[in-house]
């Protein structure tokens, strides 16, 4: 019964206002558990980094955060209030795994990257000049305004991938989840995109979370890593989950995150299944 | 022309344009969520609702209304849950609602003379009463796609993330069942039972082959499935042909027509065609 009530050690940097607050939060499909006991703060201004094998329950718990899955235990609250009650969902921005796989009914880059919007104005508003202007930036900051009358059918996998981040910053988040973006960006594509990511979190104070399994590339620039496997293994700046062997505890199998370098900086990281 | 004269006609026509236009903007929703079979679905289970109304002496109307209604939640309902795979529950979902409703007709007096007019639709047999009815219906579906766009799209379009973004997807996929099946009703006045899921999806799909946009397509479908029952209504009168199949095959036909004229332009444009796919 209290379970979830327990008493969660406070992780994350300082004393910023909590955003996202998970206590003692667990979530299975049917038997399979998937999350277990998850105790986790994300603080504004965070830059986080999520690492874990596949399966490991990533992807579960940021649906978990965004409400799309109820946790059997535990609370979770939203800008402070619980998660049942939070209803300015536009203040998290969430681009999903595979967000590219847009269906083939036609429809345009603007249109997608504008539903975006949507969370704000609700369905019987219309999007209004600011709006519009929100769009625009969104999409000129992926390098999209040139195809902003294209279908979304006829880009490339990085390009739709693009359009979905677009459409999570037209929503002008406070706090933007990513799972797995980055992947299907091209090198440039890929560095230009974290380099916005870190941007935003800088100057704009934007809460960046994000799934991923580029260790390389991610630990130069966040503030915060959590390893996730099932349980939450460790939390902490990035050096120290390089160091002392967690994430070969975490992959079960020893792991060599090359050092800063260029070349080889992005090398995946892969593991057997869970 | 000459038959333009005849009350019956205009009222074919008026009722034709009515559901040409509503069809295909139901439509456009099912095809972008790949469960345009829905249509041709609730088209059968209506048949249960037919009976109904024959047994307990109510205006097959009304309970047609009913069933349909009732079984286009149920449906969603199932498809929510993920229990079974979107198409195939639809095809069980139409069987069932057929069989049952063979069985309660068997069980009532009889059919009736009308059994055509159901299965291949009666335009040309149109009421007043019953143009004021399909008016209606076809005002309330206009209404609420245009009062519900943004909310349809971003459900049709990305229903997962329409929800991540706190749009109340379970109410907007509740009113879009309710105008589906309000919608198929007027269908079947139209087109028949057997032909209603063409006219839901035929102007799309024409529609889709010649729009980059989404809202682009949906007008697109709307003039194009007005049309195509003007023009169907026309050809059958001329060649003395039944009006429903008749829709139906110039459907097709126009169909058929534009995507072979996509193809040559994209080909003369030198761009790369791309494989559409729009499963049910
Ligand atoms: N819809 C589902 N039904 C049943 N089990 C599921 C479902 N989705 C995920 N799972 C299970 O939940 C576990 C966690 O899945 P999740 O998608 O969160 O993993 P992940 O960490 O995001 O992995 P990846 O790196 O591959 O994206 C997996 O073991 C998976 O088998
Ligand atoms: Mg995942």
């Amino acid at each position: 019964m209290l379970r979830g009530l327990r008493h969660c050690p406070r992780e994350g940097s300082g004393t910023a206002e909590p955003l996202i607050r998970l206590e003692g939060v667990s979530f299975g499909f049917g038997r399979n558990a998937v999350l277990e006991e998850i105790c986790l703060e994300v603080r504004r201004g965070d830059f986080m980094a999520i690492l874990g094998p596949n399966g490991a329950g990533k992807t579960t718990l940021l649906k978990v955060v965004l409400g799309l899955l109820t946790p059997a235990a535990g609370q979770v609250s939203l800008f402070g209030v619980p998660a049942g009650r939070f209803r300015e969902r536009y203040r998290i921005g969430y681009v999903p795994q595979k967000a590219g796989a847009f269906g083939a009914f036609p429809a345009t880059v603007w249109e997608v990257a504008a539903t975006g919007r949507f969370a704000r104005v609700g369905f019987w508003g219309r999007l209004s000049k600011q709006d519009e202007a929100a769009v625009r930036e969104a999409l000129a900051v992926l390098g999209l305004e040139h195809l902003a009358c294209r279908p979304v059918q006829a880009l490339s996998g990085g390009q739709r991938q693009r359009v979905a981040i677009a459409r999570a910053l037209a929503a002008g988040p406070e706090v933007l989840l990513l799972d797995e973006a980055a992947e299907g960006l091209d090198a440039a594509g890929e560095e230009a995109f974290y380099g916005l990511l870190e941007r935003l979190n800088r100057e704009r104070d934007l809460t960046v979370v994000l799934v991923t399994h580029d260790i390389g590339a991610v630990s130069r620039r966040v503030k915060q890593v959590v390893c996730l496997n099932r349980r939450i293994i460790f939390t902490g700046p990035p050096q120290e989950c390089l160091e002392n062997g967690k994430l070969s505890a975490l992959y079960g199998m020893p792991v060599y995150v090359p050092g800063r370098g260029t070349e080889s900086r992005r090398r995946r990281i892969y593991s057997r299944e869970r | 022309m000459e038959i333009w004269q005849y009350g019956f006609f205009l009222r074919a026509m008026a009722a034709g344009v009515l559901c040409g236009v509503t069809c295909p903007l139901v439509g456009v929703f099912l095809v972008a969520r790949r469960f345009s079979f829905l249509a041709d679905a609730l088209a059968h289970i209506s048949l249960t609702g037919v009976a109904l109304g024959l047994i307990l002496g109510v205006a097959p109307g009304v309970t047609t209304l009913a069933v349909v209604v009732a079984a286009a939640f149920a449906v969603e309902w199932l498809r929510q849950r993920q229990r079974f795979f979107a198409d195939s529950l639809l095809a069980v979902a139409m069987a069932g609602g057929l069989a049952l409703g063979v069985i309660l007709v068997s069980k009532s007096r009889g059919f009736g003379a009308d059994l055509t007019g159901y299965l291949f639709g009666s335009l040309l047999t149109v009421r007043p009463e019953d143009l004021y009815l399909i008016a209606g219906l076809a005002a309330l579906t206009v209404a609420a796609v245009i009062l519900l766009y943004k909310g349809l799209f971003a459900v049709a379009f990305d229903e997962e993330y329409a929800r991540a973004a706190g749009l109340s997807v379970t109410v907007i996929n509740a009113a879009f069942m309710v105008v589906a099946a309000l919608t198929v009703a007027i269908a079947i006045r139209a087109v028949g039972v057997l032909l209603a899921g063409a006219l839901v999806v035929i102007p799309v799909l024409v529609a889709a082959g010649v729009n980059r946009s989404f809202g682009g397509a949906l007008w697109t479908a709307a003039a194009t499935g007005a049309v195509l029952v003007l023009g169907g209504l026309h050809l059958s009168y001329l060649l003395d042909l039944p009006t429903g199949p008749t829709v139906v095959l110039l459907g097709i036909g126009v169909l058929i027509g534009v995507t072979l004229c996509r193809r040559i332009v994209l080909r003369y444009r030198g761009k790369v065609v791309e494989a559409q796919d729009f499963g049910g």
